[in-house]
């Protein structure tokens, strides 16, 4: 095979360097120029709408009728319910709290890692415990709040942490279920995923929240918020079984075969050899399950329960700040895409340090 | 004679057949080893060594056939689970430490498992084995961070962990290099003078001579005679 002629001659400097990564080829060459011209002809707009004519300290809608630009200033005046929605007003300060022990904790997994597996589990079910605590109140004098006002950011995060912490260890039972040797478990565990996967989430959601309480007597049921979760999760769960399924199956089939020539059951090979193989293998497509879990959580408005978005929605809606939504929805974003870059970050610290072992 | 095999065998075997689906990879095996025997298993690729090494390590079921290994009457069937034999351990030709596991836990986890030590005890025993093997000082290691050799120095001292009186070793010097090659054979031998069985299935005629067994020959998963290292390699009997 003939090789490409090399006819670049090498060059220094910002010359150089648009030479080899910019217009390196012809292709590269329009593409660049089409580039070059978007840019001119949307970022100055862009920038004049967001920054330099937009008004960001008014407490009145006035003040940005008189203004072409963005009116940030939707956002600080109406904070506390976009990121609270119908909780009560004056306990804002013990959803506020909730929100930072979440933040807490993330940050405290990023510095653990995946090596400690133990106390970062112990670490997330103490701070849902803390985060239910302080958000349902009841105890150490706190005003209970019913799960119906919870909303805003707190509701989504918990709604989010909640699906994660039952579906994975749900998806791990699935994922060993439909790999047994049993062929009843088999069938049933396949089934689950099968008819799950295949069904859309809204109807999932809407069979959790409305269908779901004709069927169950009123003792048995938990409240909407948990079928909704328990809903959530089982749906998580059964994409998540099959992540797992791909990384146990990835597992070198010797190391199987030395755990049994040891002497061990295959349920102790499982657990401790070949499980915690398949976790590592899988790290980057459970961050992008999670992420998508995350997203779902802006589902729960069609079943009536006020998530950020939702809450972000409400704030404006009946007053005269209506008219930006726009500024409130780019918010509302940010905010999602912050937390799903903090998640991305953790996919990066842990596909780390499980390359090391 | 019967009399006497019986008293000192360690592995007997008679008549064992295995088949994967229409292959039939063992084909009536008979054999009896002694204790402290240094048994190779001898023979091209795919002349059954490696089945016939897993199958007396008791986790391959065979079909057919009387099985009994280190006192234990195998089980014999067409749908016979892997159940491991007490007593002995095996090293694989492609190393199987276990990945997510350092040096340490890779020794302890049997241990702790099987002979349901508790940890510090678990870890005494570890350490002591892997002292043996020259590896101590690799223990919080993972077994991606070691060379070949070491991986199969920790490997032997994993199936030591657990003090059996066979060892089998699938082709060990396959995957090694000239020089840790004879290493290998130095050790084989050790674990002999201690009292082990030791039985090894592989075409390294270096380790043959190193290790002056009682040779096995094998082909088409079948046992086609037997040999020593003068009559075989002086007289060039190729079989």
């Amino acid at each position: 095979m003939k090789l490409p002629a090399v006819r670049v001659a090498p060059r220094v400097g910002a010359i150089g360097w648009l030479h080899r990564h910019v217009i390196a080829t012809p292709l590269d060459a329009v593409l660049a120029s089409l580039i070059v011209a978007l840019a001119i002809y949307a970022v100055p707009s862009i920038v004049r709408w967001a920054i330099i004519d937009s008004v960001v300290l008014a407490v009145t809608p006035g003040a940005c009728a008189a203004s072409a630009g963005a009116c940030w200033a939707v956002i600080h005046t109406h904070i506390r319910v976009i990121l609270f929605g119908l909780y009560p007003y004056a306990e804002h300060w013990r959803a506020g709290i909730a929100l930072l022990v979440v933040a807490v904790a993330l940050a405290a997994t990023f510095v653990l890692g995946v090596r400690r597996l133990r106390a970062v589990i112990s670490l997330w079910v103490a701070a849902a415990i803390a985060f239910v605590v302080l958000m349902a109140g009841g105890v150490f004098g706190l005003r209970p709040v019913p799960t119906d006002t919870w909303g805003g950011l707190p509701l989504s995060i918990f709604v989010f942490i909640a699906t994660v912490l039952i579906g994975f260890p749900l998806a791990i039972a699935l994922a060993l279920g439909r790999g047994s040797q049993l062929p009843a478990v088999r069938v049933v565990c396949a089934g689950a995923i099968e008819i799950v996967r295949a069904l859309p989430i809204l109807t999932i959601l809407f069979c959790a929240a409305i269908v779901l309480p004709l069927a169950l007597p009123g003792w048995l049921d938990p409240g909407k918020i948990w079928r909704v979760i328990a809903a959530l999760a089982f749906f998580y769960a059964c994409f998540q079984a099959e992540i797992i399924r791909g990384g146990l199956q990835g597992v070198p089939p010797g190391q199987r075969l030395a755990a049994f020539s040891l002497g061990m059951t295959l349920w102790q090979t499982r657990l401790a050899i070949e499980l915690p193989q398949a976790l590592r293998y899988t790290v980057p497509a459970t961050i992008n399950q999670i992420v998508v879990a995350l997203k779902d959580t802006s589902m729960l408005l069609v079943v009536g329960l006020f998530d950020f978005l939702a809450s972000a929605n409400t704030a404006i809606s009946k007053d005269e700040w209506a008219r930006y939504f726009a500024e409130l929805y780019l918010f509302v974003a940010f905010v999602f895409l912050v937390l799903a870059s903090v998640l991305t970050a953790m996919e990066r610290r842990f596909v780390g340090s499980a390359e090391r072992g | 004679m019967a009399e006497a095999a019986a008293v000192t065998a360690v592995i007997s075997l008679a008549g064992v057949n295995k088949w994967f689906a229409d292959f039939h990879v063992l084909r009536d095996i008979d054999l009896v080893v002694t204790r402290g025997e240094r048994v190779v298993f001898w023979g091209p690729s795919g002349s059954g060594k490696t089945t016939l090494l897993r199958a007396l390590a008791g986790i391959e079921p065979v079909q057919s056939g009387t099985m009994v290994i280190a006192g234990t009457m195998k089980a014999v069937g067409a749908l016979a689970a892997p159940a491991p034999t007490p007593g002995v351990g095996m090293v694989f030709q492609i190393s199987a430490l276990f990945l997510n596991l350092c040096v340490l836990d890779n020794l302890t986890i049997g241990l702790r498992h099987v002979r349901k030590l508790s940890k510090g005890e678990a870890e005494a025993v570890a350490l002591d084995n892997l002292a043996r093997m020259q590896m101590a000082t690799f223990a919080s290691r993972y077994p991606g961070q070691l060379s070949g050799g070491q991986q199969q120095r920790v490997e032997i001292a994993r199936a030591l962990c657990m003090d059996p009186q066979i060892m089998l070793f699938d082709e060990p010097t396959a995957a090694l290099d000239p020089e840790l090659k004879h290493e290998v054979g130095e050790t084989l031998l050790r674990l002999a003078d201690e009292g082990r069985t030791i039985v090894v299935a592989t075409h390294e005629e270096a380790l043959v001579h190193a290790l002056a067994p009682r040779m096995v020959l094998m082909a088409d998963g079948a046992i086609v005679g037997e040999s020593d290292v003068k009559r075989h390699f002086v007289r060039g009997v190729v079989q």
